[in-house]
């Protein structure tokens, strides 16, 4: 059979089911017609909207505030070698244990030419034109002459909102355009180095190895971030920051409280249980307001607690509140291994600590990868509440684009928060996948 | 065949053990020998298991003494550890770590409690596999190999240690018959390589065949004990005749 039979076949057997399915009783043929003509015309609505009407202008002008917020430019390379650190620890991982190389590819390759073209020669830049306005009221006429602000976009061979939305990288090989590229042959490299190391995957050597440069990562680009002071984080910056800081001791915390709840000792126990059932009884932002204003209430603590720096004590709110919900989530890890792998393991000798380290954890960890990831995705979201005591992040700052100039972009509010909703959703999404591919890689042996 | 010598392995001395107001092991009184296998039988709930729990300290006896290997239990933990590690045990449902391969299963304990080298560790493994005769399922992990094959590696984790005393949990009663000959048959020949054993089963046929004694538990107590062909042929108390005549019948 030809090729082209094949696919006729196939056809054929797609418009036997449609018939069997969507138009075998007038009530269902109704039903699909209905249906097709809504989503044609949602679908019409959202294209027209996206390339004719939305005014991504105020978006492309202002793409580095959304990005680091007021971070000083002379201190811009802290942020990069923190950006190139974490894109070839995530490239290279993606290459061992991820999923196949050339969908990722194509991905990052399209991904790239779309940032790194669409951007060439385009210098969005704000001018401002003399107006001469006459108003009519009550039978006069008023003329007023002032200045107006308008947004400008020149250059470039793609119409304008192409390099509005690829947030582009105004000057065409300039140093930025240079790193970016350089970002993206790293996503790439990293990939096809990682998939040749491929094959020490099980290796204890590599598994340990690549387990502490993790652990490495998040204290290496805090500590990058020192000279720059905390009030110049902003943005997604800040909450990306913020975020990786209370995730990653959240982890530890809440294994740390799970650990407790088990414990042969009473005292751990019940505290264990008290600070979980405490920190889950109030809301985030409740507890953020507390690290916020605490000033000597608490005595010595509260005095040394105040004394940090408002974003390291926010991002302490966020490991120890997100620790209780980890800790709770474990916990139900820790029942589902059944009490037959205890006793085994204590029937060959292991000590408690390798009982727990080497056959119990692996297990229960694993059985609650999708709860925790879900848990971390919340906490991502939640730094959304860092707006509320005068932080700015990405939120705030769209708030502040948008308040600081409506005479350029008036009415802009639906463009800017759906990119303030798509920087949401990327890294929400990342730590999805991340959840999938973690869940099928360890969960061999166990069908 | 090196069996029964005088060292006494196992020395069990009024040993009760309460679950809640339920007594599993009412005044428990057991001498095992070195390289003797003995079989314990007795209807379910009459304490069987509870023995064997409570020789490796699986379950803390309330009262009594139990000396294994020359080594009393009390709450010292070292001796605990080491009474461990000397002592292997089967379970009824195999509890294999399923997150790790076969052979990990095996060098397990030797690397991480007798800090046995990688290599080393892996040859003891496969060596175990081949006297279980699987050597060919050593890199699939247990969710993959049927019950008996589980069963055996189960039974080649436990030498891993090269223990001196085996503890046989009901071992074949999550198998099916094809599979419960492969066990036993295993389980025969650690006995004539002179292993100490002590077997709760429900296999008549291998009590007959392998046991040097066979013990008959009833309500924590010891009904009846006495060597194989005797005890099956010619029971004493009415308890061991009830018994036999439900399962022999």
């Amino acid at each position: 059979m030809s090729m082209l039979a094949v696919r006729r076949d196939a056809i054929a057997e797609r418009i036997d089911w449609a018939k069997a399915n969507l138009f075998d009783t007038r009530v269902n043929t109704a039903i699909t017609l209905v249906s097709l003509v809504a989503a044609v015309a949602f679908l019409f609505l959202t294209v027209r909207y996206f390339l004719f009407q939305a005014n991504w202008g105020l978006v492309a002008l202002n793409r580095k505030l959304f990005f680091v917020g007021s971070y000083p430019a002379d201190e811009a390379f802290r942020v990069w070698i923190a950006m190139f650190l974490a894109v070839t620890l995530i490239a290279i991982t993606y290459g061992i244990w991820g999923g196949r190389l050339r969908p990722y590819l194509i991905v990052v390759g399209a991904v790239a030419a779309l940032v790194l073209t669409l951007g060439l020669g385009v210098e969005p830049r704000i001018e401002e034109r003399a107006f001469t306005e006459i108003i009519e009221s009550g039978g006069q006429q008023t003329t007023i002459s002032g200045i107006n602000r308008v947004l400008v976009m020149e250059g470039g061979w793609a119409p304008s909102w192409l390099y509005a939305l690829s947030l582009g990288l105004a000057v065409p090989f300039g140093s930025t355009w240079v790193l970016m590229a350089g970002l993206f042959g790293t996503l790439a490299g990293g990939a096809v180095i990682g998939k040749q190391l491929a094959r020490f995957r099980s290796n204890p050597v590599m598994l340990q190895g690549m387990g502490a440069l993790w652990v490495l990562l998040i204290p290496a680009i805090v500590l990058l971030q020192l000279g720059v002071s905390t009030n110049s984080w902003e943005s997604a910056f800040l909450d990306i920051i913020v975020f990786s800081v209370g995730v990653f001791f959240s982890f530890f915390i809440g294994l740390a409280l799970a650990m407790g709840r088990v414990s042969p000792y009473r005292a751990i126990r019940i505290s264990s249980v008290g600070y979980i059932e405490v920190v889950r009884a109030a809301p985030l932002l409740v507890w953020l307001l507390f690290a916020t204003f605490l000033k000597d209430e608490l005595g010595p603590v509260g005095a040394a607690f105040s004394s940090i720096d408002l974003v390291y004590r926010v991002m302490i709110v966020f490991a120890f509140f997100g620790g209780a919900y980890i800790a709770e989530v474990i916990r139900g890890g820790l029942q589902s291994v059944p009490r037959g792998q205890r006793e085994a393991a204590q029937s060959i000798g292991l000590s408690t600590i390798q009982m727990y380290t080497l056959i119990i954890l692996p297990q229960a960890i694993r059985a609650v990868i999708p709860a925790i990831i879900g848990r971390f995705i919340a906490l991502w979201k939640d730094t959304a509440l860092l707006a509320a005591i005068s932080l700015v992040n990405t939120l705030e700052k769209s708030r502040k684009v948008l308040g600081g100039q409506t005479d350029i972009a008036e009415g802009a509010f639906f463009e800017i928060y759906l990119i303030v909703a798509l920087i949401y959703w990327v890294i929400s999404y990342m730590l999805s996948r991340l959840g999938d591919t973690a869940e099928s890689r360890l969960g061999v042996g166990r069908r | 065949m090196p069996k029964n010598s005088d060292y006494e392995m196992v020395h069990m001395e009024n040993v009760v053990k309460r679950f809640g107001s339920f007594t599993a092991l009412n005044d428990i009184n057991l001498s095992i020998a070195e390289g003797e296998v003995v079989v314990m039988i007795g209807p379910s709930g009459s304490g069987k298991s509870t023995v064997l729990r409570t020789i490796n300290q699986l379950e803390k006896h309330d009262s009594g003494r139990i000396i294994v290997d020359g080594m009393e239990i009390t709450d010292d933990l070292r001796t605990l550890a080491q009474i461990r590690t000397e002592t292997g045990m089967v379970f009824q449902q195999f509890n294999l770590f399923p997150h790790i391969s076969v052979l990990r299963n095996i060098t397990l304990a030797p690397q991480k409690v007798r800090h046995m080298p990688h290599n080393e560790a892996e040859d003891l493994a496969m060596q175990l596999l081949e006297r279980v005769g699987i050597p060919e399922q050593a890199d699939k992990f247990p969710g993959q190999l049927s019950g008996g094959q589980q069963q055996r590696v189960a039974i080649a984790r436990a030498l891993a240690m090269n223990p001196r005393l085996m503890l046989f949990d009901e071992p074949t009663s999550a198998l099916d018959p094809v599979m419960i000959n492969e066990v036993l048959k295993v389980m025969g020949e650690l006995a004539a390589d002179g292993m100490t054993m002590i077997c709760v089963t429900h296999e008549m046929g291998f009590a007959r065949g392998v046991a040097d004694r066979v013990i008959m538990l009833d309500e924590g107590m010891i009904a009846e004990e006495g060597v194989p062909n005797e005890f099956f042929n010619n029971p004493q108390s009415d308890r061991a005749k009830l018994f036999l005549s439900q399962i022999l019948h």
